[in-house]
């Protein structure tokens, strides 16, 4: 029974790693085309009609590297929890921006990794699918996992000392 | 050996676990920012750096001959049969004021970012650019068609074969539209 527990631990945590990897790679994509192509990035935000050409110019500027930054911490699973915050911030930035432009029938291409682009409404789904896996990829840890750090439970070191991570984890904290 | 003391309780753990990602969101923030500093940086650099001066005494940006070689031509009559030709004149600003194409927009290579934010506010992307100078020995129409090419990600550029003097050459009476936008 326990070794079932164990393995079905493991399987959902290499789910986990998965699902962050091909969120950081979605990440990596966008921003290293953007990064290259800025006034590009610009050019397929205006038809957005949300922001006006100098700050849709800004945004071209600050979003590419914002994007590689969050698909390297997510991919090295550095600063897991806050880069995936930012990258749930974004994404439903990019969703809400895709069904407004739907609902308001402004025929555009969202321009989220390549210049041609999606349809709003195929792009906002891939955008909600994306936040669904980053979600997924951060639920509470319940097994060891080299990029997650050790497994809850009271890890004792060979002198008896708790170490911190672990004795918050059962109830306790060193002082 | 440590004595151990009671652990907060779960609301003051959540609390802690929440600024603690806040933090890490604002460092990947401010890392971002930092980054694109950083692009934006090395983009002037690399627009400024290669920077010559032409024989018409308009400065440029220098670009690999073969780069320069690739951006394809377009004449004078061919341009005016497209409804969608959108002009830039890449001469200086005195020149544009005396006389440019009626309809040009002046962006001189030099202004480098500056005159890619004015391109970005105007163009759309079904419209044809058409970059032009002095003549066909000036190299700012070519610099500046090359580093459209390259920043808005389109191949809708050309350069006009023969610049302003051929354009006059076409239109020997017709004046050219002085100031414009």
């Amino acid at each position: 029974m326990r070794a079932s527990l164990t393995s079905w631990s493991a399987t959902g945590e290499r789910w986990r790693v998965l699902a962050r990897l091909v969120v950081a790679a979605a990440f990596l994509w966008a921003g290293g085309l953007h990064v290259t192509h800025p006034f590009a990035l610009a050019q397929s935000i205006r038809p957005y009609h949300l922001v006006g050409s100098t700050s849709a110019v800004a945004i071209s500027r600050i979003l590419p590297s914002l994007e590689i930054v969050i698909g390297l911490a997510l991919a090295c699973g550095w600063k897991q929890r806050g880069a995936t915050l930012v990258a749930l911030i974004l994404l439903a930035v990019f969703t809400v921006a895709l069904v407004q432009a739907w609902v308001r029938g402004i025929d555009l291409r969202c321009g989220c990794f390549t210049s041609s682009g999606s349809r709003p409404l195929v792009a906002s789904v891939r955008d909600v699918l994306l936040m669904a896996l980053a979600a997924c990829s951060n639920r509470p840890r319940t097994t060891g996992s080299p990029l997650n750090g050790p497994p809850p439970g009271p890890p004792m070191s060979t002198d008896g000392a708790a170490s911190k991570a672990g004795a918050e984890q059962v109830g306790t904290v060193a002082p | 050996m440590r004595e151990a003391r009671p652990l907060p309780p779960p609301s003051s753990r959540r609390v802690s676990g929440l600024v603690h990602t806040l933090r890490d969101a604002a460092v990947l923030v401010a890392l971002g920012l930092l980054l694109a500093a950083a692009v934006g940086m090395a983009r002037a650099a690399w627009s400024h750096l290669p920077a010559i001066r032409h024989a018409s005494g308009r400065v440029g940006v220098a670009v690999p001959d073969e780069a320069a070689a690739a951006i394809p031509t377009i004449t004078v009559a061919l341009a005016e049969h497209d409804a969608s030709v959108w002009w830039i004149d890449a001469r200086s600003p005195d020149a544009f004021a005396h006389a440019h194409i009626p309809g040009a927009v002046n962006c001189p290579a030099d202004l480098g970012d500056a005159a890619l934010e004015r391109i970005v506010g105007l163009w759309s992307p079904e419209r044809l650019i058409v970059v032009y100078c002095d003549s066909a020995a000036c190299d700012a129409s070519r610099m500046l068609a090359e580093q459209l090419r390259r920043d808005l990600g389109s191949d809708r550029i050309r350069v006009l074969d023969g610049g302003w003097e051929a354009w006059l050459a076409a239109h020997p009476r017709q004046p050219s539209s002085p100031g414009g936008p």
